[in-house]
């Protein structure tokens, strides 16, 4: 029977949904109605105000943890290789490189999207510069608008999964704790423990697969369908110089690709400590180009403060969510919900899964991670689901939700840099073939669940 | 006044073999000895207030009582920590002794007074290992820039010695172990370290835990809640506490020796004696920190280190003629079966 | 209306410079970190202080970072209707926004935060670990000074949603109903 309590949680999860749709700065008013239905549920009294005491130490905690701090430093140094030229560079003669046949544009842009997605945390950078460069390139020799954007859209979001990955990092930060709470309740006094390394070597493979998907797919169009991909000239001269000119574009930045994932992959170092050489990496990279200024410094710094300040507001805020509703008593309802589910584990994740999916057309991926985690999480391992697994299929899972027409995030952004020319029902339609190809690697994960625990098991157990 | 239901914060994760589960009997205990008149609901790290700010969470109220260890609250003041712990400092039991009757509980009231909280020990690691390394260790020297994670007093110990002390949460040590950031480590002592696996990472396993004799979980109670106790419930809190101090206390005798059979026979870990010079190193170091804390500017901590400093000396002139001779004779070859 | 004109121009003025020293901050986070490895790995020496002042200095950068990116309107927003609707409509949800969300979030967590801080202060609260940062009770005073500035910029907001009310159209140009470039 609900009791009283659990219909105030209910009634407070649908409206933090139907209030963030107001426009308004989500981590304000996350925060503001947390406390109205905090104030709402000691006048029902099914909320104990004491309970809210605890906010400022939990502030306190999030202000002292060291693992966070991994996240303005990946951001910093994405900003810093977004001003490098690396990209530029990249793309340019990758596009050369390729380009002389049918679909080459199409994989280069994805070779470069995995790169980037591999030295970068954030999504959003990663689609700014793809879409300024690459777009207009491949509209000019007459690709499809619609498999042009399709590709700069999916290679953009992988940022997100490839690590380093600043989602997967509160994803790991969350799991980890509900994990050592769930693995005692089972029983098992020595539980593996989750850190964000694991979650990047878990994620690592995955990515990879949908790497190569996409490059399966542009095969596939570059052979049936060559004319929605035409091949670029190149001349004799640029021919010759491309090897030179391919090896400085690529060599650089791969090194520091491998210096800060492999050091981390390779259990040498933190992720925190590995961001913090990787900034000074990616500005000696910008110094080698020319490009090292002031100006430079200043922007990314700034473009860095903002961002950080972005996500930490939303963690501030959801973790007064989380308050409210473990002090309305709304996470044991889910928690009975969950482990009562017809299906079992599989009914368990499927719904988890599906509810994050329709979430993750409105909202922000730190938003879903930062609600739905801490309350679902533990009830899920407790049914038997491996940590590391859940956490990649909840980035995978997020990540094609927002490449799904016609909510998805990354479209949004990409409508913004795209250029007029290119109708949005063309960037939706571009979508469809690649969120197909994220359904699929989603499900391969589960039914392989070992393309995500064979990685971390063999680097760190 | 009828029944109450106290939330009692912990730093552990529910049911951590060890402290969380001490601290769930505890809850247990208090509930059924006051036949439900209060009820104790426990709470994991992070349920309610972080592990690291249950101290804060009931001096303000934000929850009734809080299980933990005094090591963690140095930040408070300096001289909370001997009550939980001190390198070359008291046993289990001189500690409990140096609380009921040595006059440690009122200097204990006196410094949380200062909180608006009212602690009682509950718990005991009982002696530790001095840890896992990766390198043999043959001298004081070997401790030079070695990457140690110890935390508390012991860390400042190590720290004092030349080595590098790192701070890590009980279950980030076994990767920095593996991959080499670090090169040594110590938790607790075999039942469970063998948990937490450090033996796949370091083979040498040294004693004796100079850096913690003895190791005290409290429970610590919101001073406005405790005074408005009934004297009945006030006494079911203390004999639970001191009940569960004998309980959790007991339990590392009983693990503790299995789990190294384990070790060594199973995973082939090599015990080692830490060698002396190590330990008249270490002991110097442990004797500057007590000499700061007895010159420390806050009256309380001086108050505190000295009457530490004392009791410590009669427990010492104590145990040489009682514990230490018997398990000195205990070791003697004689047929005992 | 002048003043409401002055006060939220003076609150932004006021964000621009915290927006200025966030630089240096970002900068420094990933400087002292980057020491700390460097001395971890290549000197085998660790300063326990060193590891908490770089956790410290990124404490500082989202905190007032959230008041840098109100200004520069760079909080997330579901946009899907907010992008379509009339800038008197906007005007008048943030408005009601401010009033109903971020001013009480901002009073009850000065008004929670402010006892913690006062007993940090009282007993000069340290580090728990030997030889980090002294002056915990900085740190935690950091919580409050956040507050007070988030406030103060919910305050800009709710001036410029007023004036845009009354038909102010300089007002409409301005963040948030307008993004400003992050400068
Ligand atoms: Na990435
Ligand atoms: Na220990």
């Amino acid at each position: 029977m609900l009791t009283t309590g659990d219909i105030v949680s209910i009634v407070f999860f649908l409206s933090t949904i139907l209030i963030l749709m107001t426009g308004l700065p989500v981590a304000f008013s996350l925060a503001g109605l947390s406390l109205v239905f905090a104030f709402l549920g000691h006048m029902l009294g099914v909320f104990d105000y004491s309970t809210l005491i605890n906010l400022p130490l939990r502030y306190f905690g999030v202000m002292s943890n060291e693992v966070l701090v991994a996240v303005p430093l990946f951001v910093l140094m994405g900003n810093v290789l977004q001003r490098s030229g690396v990209a530029e560079d990249l793309l340019t003669t990758m596009g050369k490189l390729f380009g002389a046949r049918s679909g080459g544009l199409g994989f280069s842009v994805i070779v470069v999207g995995a790169m980037l997605a591999a030295a970068t945390g954030v999504v959003g950078a990663t689609v700014a510069t793809m879409a300024l460069i690459a777009l207009p390139a491949m509209l000019r020799v007459g690709y499809q608008p619609r498999l042009a954007t399709g590709v700069i859209a999916a290679s953009s979001t992988l940022a997100q999964i490839i690590p380093p990955s600043t989602i997967l990092i509160f994803t790991a930060d969350i799991l980890s704790g509900v994990n050592q709470a769930a693995q005692m309740r089972l029983g098992n006094f020595a539980p593996t423990t989750l850190s964000a390394g694991d979650l990047f070597a878990g994620a690592l493979l995955p990515g990879l697969l949908l790497v190569v998907l996409f490059m399966l797919f542009m095969a596939v169009k570059a052979v049936f369908q060559p004319r929605s991909c035409p091949p670029i000239e190149v001349t004799d001269a640029e021919r010759r110089g491309l090897p030179v000119a391919v090896a400085k574009a690529v060599i650089p930045p791969l090194l520091l690709i491998v210096a800060v994932l492999g050091s981390i992959l390779a259990g040498i170092a933190t992720p925190t400590e590995s961001a913090s050489i990787g900034v000074f990496g990616a500005l000696l990279l910008t110094w080698a180009n020319g490009r090292l200024s002031w100006g430079l410094i200043r922007d990314a710094g700034k473009g860095t403060a903002v961002t950080t300040a972005m996500i930490f507001a939303i963690v501030l805020a959801a973790s007064l969510f989380s308050l409210t509703f473990r002090g309305l008593g709304g996470e044991h309802m889910v928690e009975e919900a969950l482990t009562n589910m017809p299906g079992g584990v599989v009914g368990a994740v499927l719904i988890v899964m599906a509810v994050m999916f329709v979430l993750g057309f409105f909202l922000d991926t730190f938003e879903i991670i930062l609600i739905m985690l801490p309350i679902c999480g533990g009830p899920l391992i407790v049914l038997g689901v491996d940590p590391i697994w859940l956490g990649v299929m909840v980035g995978l899972n997020l990540q094609t939700s927002f490449l799904t027409p016609p909510f998805g995030f990354t479209l949004f952004y990409l409508r913004g840099f795209a250029p007029p020319s290119v109708e949005t029902m063309e960037i939706w339609k571009g979508a469809v073939p690649f969120v197909g190809i994220q359904i699929a690697a989603l499900v391969l994960v589960w039914f392989f669940p070992g393309l995500a625990t064979w990685l971390p098991e063999l680097l760190f157990r | 006044q009828g029944k109450m239901e106290w939330r009692m914060v912990t730093s552990w994760p529910l049911n951590l073999p060890g402290p969380g589960t001490s601290a769930a009997w505890l809850a247990d205990k208090i509930t059924k000895m006051s036949e439900g008149k209060l009820t104790v609901k426990v709470f994991g790290a992070g349920q309610l207030a972080p592990a690291a700010g249950v101290f804060d969470a009931v001096s303000q109220g934000a929850a009734e009582m809080y299980h933990s260890v005094p090591t963690y609250w140095r930040g408070k003041s300096a001289g909370i920590v001997l009550f939980g712990n001190m390198p070359y400092g008291l046993t289990a039991s001189e500690q409990h002794a140096w609380m009921l009757h040595g006059g440690g509980q009122a200097l204990y009231d006196e410094m949380y007074g200062r909180f608006g909280l009212k602690g009682f020990l509950c718990g005991n690691t009982g002696n530790q290992w001095m840890g896992w390394f990766k390198k043999e260790i043959k001298s004081a020297e070997d401790f030079k820039g070695l990457r140690f994670r110890s935390p508390g007093l012991g860390g400042e110990m190590y720290r004092r010695m030349g080595a590098s002390v790192v701070q890590l949460p009980g279950g980030e040590i076994y990767p920095a172990l593996q991959s080499g950031t670090i090169d040594a480590a110590e938790f607790i002592g075999p039942w469970t370290d063998l948990a937490l696996g450090f033996h796949q990472a370091a083979k040498f396993y040294y004693w004796p835990g100079v850096q913690e004799p003895a190791s005290a979980e409290e429970c610590v109670i919101n001073k406005a809640k405790w005074d408005a106790l009934s004297d009945e419930l006030k006494l079911v809190v203390e004999t639970a506490c001191s009940a569960t101090y004998a309980y959790s206390t007991s339990e590392y005798i009983v693990r503790n020796p299995p789990a190294l059979k384990t070790l060594v026979e199973k995973h082939g870990v090599q015990v080692r004696q830490a060698p002396e010079d190590v330990l008249v190193a270490a002991g110097n170091a442990a004797g500057e920190i007590m000499a700061e804390l007895r010159e420390d500017k806050d009256d309380l901590v001086r108050k505190i280190a000295d009457a530490y400093a004392v009791f410590r000396q009669g427990a010492m002139e104590n145990a040489r003629y009682t514990e230490l001779g018997v398990m000195q004779a205990r070791t003697l070859p004689y047929k005992f079966q | 209306m002048q003043a409401l004109r002055r006060f939220a121009a003076g609150i932004d003025a006021l964000s621009d410079r915290i927006g200025q020293a966030l630089v240096y901050l970002v900068w420094s986070t990933a400087i002292v970190c980057a020491v700390v490895v460097l001395l971890r790995y290549a000197l085998h020496v660790t300063f326990a202080w060193m590891q908490d002042l770089y956790v410290w200095i990124h404490a500082v950068v989202f905190l007032l970072g959230t008041v840098y990116a109100m200004r520069c309107n760079a909080h997330v927003r579901v946009d899907i209707l907010y992008a379509k609707w009339p800038v008197r409509r906007r005007a008048l949800v943030e408005c009601i926004g401010v009033l109903v969300f971020t001013l009480p979030w901002m009073a009850a967590l000065a008004w929670l935060t402010w006892p913690f801080v006062l007993s940090a202060w009282a007993i000069q609260e340290g580090s728990p670990q030997p030889n980090g940062m002294p002056g915990v009770y900085v740190l935690k005073s950091v919580l409050l000074l956040f507050c007070l500035l988030v406030g103060l910029q919910g305050l800009a907001v709710l001036a410029r949603g007023i004036l845009v009310l009354t038909g102010d159209q300089a007002a409409a140009q301005q963040p948030p109903f307008a993004d400003s470039p992050q400068n």
